[in-house]
């Protein structure tokens, strides 16, 4: 098979996962080294592919043969997809093809699971050390861990990889025993706590090394994984709720230490097994599935918080489509607004729709001058529209009364059906 | 010099003409001397001009202090095609040192706002150039190869964003044609600036754009077409320098024709393409539990892996079952796993277990010759941030878990039960128990004794004084008695 049949197969294979981040790692960069290749905290996309999605890395599998069977995946072992595997040498110099011309910022490699779970990962980590020992290569690696190998693979991962992922797939050990019964929870989450140990482990040491008074004999040592561990939830191929997704999400942050939960609305695949839902995937559902994630990471929003703020007509546990997540909270907790921009705290400033972490910073930082007018928010371009029943400002108090309007809600949600998100 | 009124505009006949080489440096030399001479903004009229000579960096001593945030958005600023740049930056330096000192932290400024609408706009273009650059290799000398690329900016940033290329291919050999600029790097040394040149003087072609085009095609879902997604981040106006480009409207075309066969392809086939598959892993779970010895340690701390006895099993990592040696003579048991040994599957691994150590060996006991567990197996915590915090467990968690516990004890048989921490006094001996109170004495029961002392978590929220370690070990001490007194009998 030629090189560019395996790649047309094997980038396909590789499409189904959501993770794009080529971003922060540690700093690195070729002006000392032999090879290619830097890593300078922000990640670049280098191009974007008409699903919206980013193309910042050369995402590819290994191989697609694989002896697993999860219903949700193009590579099942009963699917009828045609099958390839490059060797070392073709994804090594690909990627460096590929790097040189600035086509990428790195390698994101995965596999189907061949022969057993160390002989799979063995092969990915021929990959990273060759691009990292051989060729001196200084981009962004990120390697899919295989959760069921042994522990010195993953320490050797670890050492080359910039990133560390291992998919969690869905969000209950039950769903997982049903369409991916190969899968075990509790492999996958303590895979994930070795990883976090590690991490932990290799900070220690990075942090003795910086406190030496002299820093001779021995180098800095190296960081493992130093971009940290990621993963991704199927979203729609069985019934969980989002309230379950977002507790598992919850978990897995508070527990790992991971960087991102990625969530991947389930979509159509060749050969799909009767089993799954042959349906649009549900993006608008996935986008407020973000939405979610990023109020629990950086806005202090609880995962049940999110999801107790009813709407009506909605599936217990499920968010609203009409809203986001952070008006619909906002709507249902009407008697914790508004909120005056030029007194409260930044906890609650965080709770006003329509402010993001920028403007609520920059409110703080203009206020210890002077008052915050209305039209100091339009210039900050935060978004006023929304936010103007739920806030308080220098020349703008609103009415209580609207404040605890019904009308309130319809002014947010267009009389229309939803339409699908594009 | 006498001090003018910023507002002062009697004299707006005698404008200065300054003429500079527009750059940062040059306007920085300028503007250094306008102040010096107190110059107020609306008096000068900036006058770029390419055939003026450079600044150098350090042409001046004069430092005037300026806040960082004002030095970092300028020199972006001073990058934005608009010949209005020089007088913008000059307003905003004159303000900061007439008395707005932190004028930078007025978001809603007019000069403030406008310079951050040039920084951010130099910076998306820098951030847009790293993107969506694509060198061609041209075959040069010596089976050498030089990387050559098209590019074309919306603003003057060539010099401004030339460092990152030369740190990334630090070991190519390098060009960057654009209409205004071009750069070039010779694998070692400094970077080098020639003229604008046109796209003719760039190669037309590489052979691996037919790779890159092959991969494009297949790393994108046909089944989630988001055309606007793709073009706010990748605007038509860069379409005409990328390789992959061409294959966009093919690919939305022909998007849901794809997507439909898909649909009408699913089948229940399961028949196996990639040979056996492995057991599941509950299977040989089952498989190593029936195959260790009936009735053992080994085979209970399997079994409890499977536990769903209540809900804890589902956000925790693991079962952590009991450790040590079996029979034992003293057993320890303590309320919960935490987060370290949730992670580790081991008892007392965490900072509460450090301190216990250093308690054992004060009281003379030696822990590895003490069988150590929980009364409840799996950590229960709440979510907050990137941390877990702990949470006792209830009584429905300590009952659901009462059988594990039972049966090591029914194991290990130890003639000293230590509880640790009020949870598991009460689990063992009945809610009369107080911890406070009843701390350092011996219980018998049931032919067993029991030894009721703080959990060592306790001492480390208090802070952990000499005195109260001090009265952990000699609670300990008196379990080590016992055991002495029982060999004597």
């Amino acid at each position: 098979m030629k090189l560019i049949d395996k790649l047309a197969i094997l980038a396909d294979a590789a499409k189904y996962d959501a993770s794009c981040a080529s971003s922060g790692s540690q700093a690195k960069n070729s002006t000392k080294g032999r090879g290619v290749g830097s890593t300078e905290g922000m990640g670049i996309c280098h191009s974007y592919a008409p699903d919206g999605r980013c193309i910042s890395l050369l995402k590819v599998l290994f191989t697609n043969f694989c002896i697993y069977e999860c219903s949700y995946c193009v590579n099942r072992n009963s699917s009828n997809v045609r099958r390839a595997r490059f060797t070392v040498d073709e994804v090594v110099n690909l990627t460096l093809d590929f790097y040189k011309r600035n086509y990428i910022e790195g390698l994101f490699l995965s596999s189907g699971i061949i022969r057993n779970a160390d002989y799979t990962m063995e092969q990915l980590v021929a990959v990273a050390r060759e691009l990292r020992e051989t060729h001196d290569f200084r981009g962004y690696i990120h390697l899919k861990t295989i959760p069921e190998a042994d522990g010195e693979l993953l320490a050797a991962a670890g050492r080359y990889a910039d990133r560390l992922s291992i998919n969690i797939e869905l969000p209950t050990q039950q769903a997982l025993t049903e369409l991916a019964p190969e899968k075990d929870q509790r492999t996958i989450k303590l895979s994930m706590a070795r990883i976090r140990s590690r991490r932990e482990e290799s900070a220690a040491d990075q942090e003795a090394y910086r406190r030496q008074p002299r820093r001779s004999g021995k180098g800095k040592p190296s960081a493992f994984a130093p971009a940290g561990q990621s993963t991704q939830i199927i979203v729609g191929a069985e019934p969980s709720t989002d309230a379950q997704i977002l507790q598992t999400s919850s978990a897995l942050y508070a527990g790992y230490a991971l960087r991102r939960v990625y969530y991947s609305a389930f979509s159509p695949i060749p050969d799909a097994s009767m089993r799954l839902p042959a349906q649009q995937p549900p993006l608008l559902r996935e986008h407020r599935l973000y939405q979610a994630d990023w109020l629990m990471r950086f806005y202090g929003y609880a995962a049940d918080e999110i999801t107790q703020s009813p709407d009506p007509g909605m599936t217990p546990g499920m968010l609203s489509l009409a809203v986001d997540p952070k008006l619909g909270w906002a709507l249902a907790h009407r008697d914790f607004f508004p909120v005056d921009v030029n007194r409260d705290s930044r906890t609650r400033l965080l709770r006003i729709p329509g402010l993001g972490v920028k403007s609520v910073d920059r409110i703080l930082q203009v206020r210890r001058f002077q008052k915050v007018r209305l039209e100091d928010l339009v210039a900050m371009r935060a978004g006023v529209k929304k936010a103007m029943p739920f806030i308080v400002c220098a020349n703008h108090h609103p009415s209580l009364i609207e404040l605890d309007s019904d009308k309130l809600r319809a002014r947010y949600t267009p009389p229309a059906q939803q339409l699908p998100l594009l | 010099m006498t001090q003018r009124s910023l507002f002062d505009d009697t004299d707006t006949n005698a404008l200065t003409a300054v003429r500079i080489h527009p750059d940062f440096s040059s306007w920085q030399q300028r503007a250094r001397q306008l102040l010096m001479d107190e110059v107020p903004p609306q008096r000068v009229l900036w006058q770029p001009d390419n055939t003026q000579k450079r600044a150098t960096a350090s042409s001046s001593v004069t430092a005037i202090r300026v806040p960082k945030s004002f030095l970092t958005q300028a020199s972006a600023a001073s990058c934005y095609r608009s010949d209005d740049r020089w007088a913008l930056l000059y307003q905003l330096l004159w303000r900061l040192t007439h008395g707005e000192k932190h004028l930078m932290q007025l978001a809603g400024d007019r000069h403030v706002i406008q310079l951050r609408n040039y920084a951010k706009a130099v910076s998306r273009d820098v951030h847009k150039m790293k993107a969506f650059v694509r060198f061609r290799a041209v075959d040069i000398a010596d089976g050498d190869q030089r990387y050559i690329a098209w590019f074309e900016p919306d603003h003057y940033i060539v010099e401004y964003a030339a460092g990152f290329f030369q740190r990334r291919f630090a070991n190519m050999c390098w060009s960057i044609l654009t209409p205004d600029c071009c750069a070039h790097w010779e694998g070692s040394g400094e970077v080098w600036f020639s003229e604008g040149a046109d796209k003719a003087s760039a190669p037309a072609d590489d052979a691996v754009e037919d790779t890159w085009r092959c991969y494009y095609r297949s790393i994108f879902n046909p089944a989630r077409v988001k055309i606007q997604a793709m073009m706010a981040e990748m605007p038509q106006k860069y379409w005409k320098n990328l390789p992959e480009s061409r294959l966009i409207p093919e690919l939305i075309r022909d998007a849901d024709k794809r997507v439909a066969i898909m649909a009408s392809d699913a089948k229940s086939s399961e028949r196996l393409h990639c040979g056996p598959r492995p057991a599941a892993p509950a299977q040989v779970l089952n498989e190593a539990i029936q195959q260790s010895e009936s009735g053992s340690i080994q085979q209970l701390a399997l079994a409890a892996h499977n536990c769903r006895n209540c809900s804890l099993w589902q956000p925790a990592t693991q079962t952590v079952f009991g450790e040590g040696p079996v029979p034992a003579r003293i057993m320890l048991i303590g309320e919960q796993p935490g987060d370290n040994e949730d992670l580790a599957g081991k008892p007392f691994v965490g900072p509460a277990g450090e301190l216990l150590n250093r308690a054992l060996a004060a009281a003379g006991l030696r822990r590895q010759e003490l069988y150590i567990t929980n009364t409840v197996k799996h950590f229960k915590f709440r979510a907050k941030g990137r941390r877990r915090l702990h949470e006792p467990p209830q009584e429905e968690e300590i009952n659901a878990c009462a059988p594990w516990l039972a049966a090591e004890i029914e194991q290990v048989q130890p003639s000293i039960i230590i509880c640790l921490g009020v949870t598991a006094a009460q689990a063992q001996l009945g809610t009369y128990v107080r911890v406070t109170r009843d701390r350092g004495k011996l219980f018998a029961l049931q032919g067993r004794h029991y030894l009721v002392t703080v959990h060592p978590a306790y001492l480390l929220r208090r802070g952990e004084s000499p005195q109260e370690f001090q009265r952990f070990v000699a609670d300990l001490q008196v379990a080590a008695g016992q055991l002495n007194s029982l060999d004597i009998r």
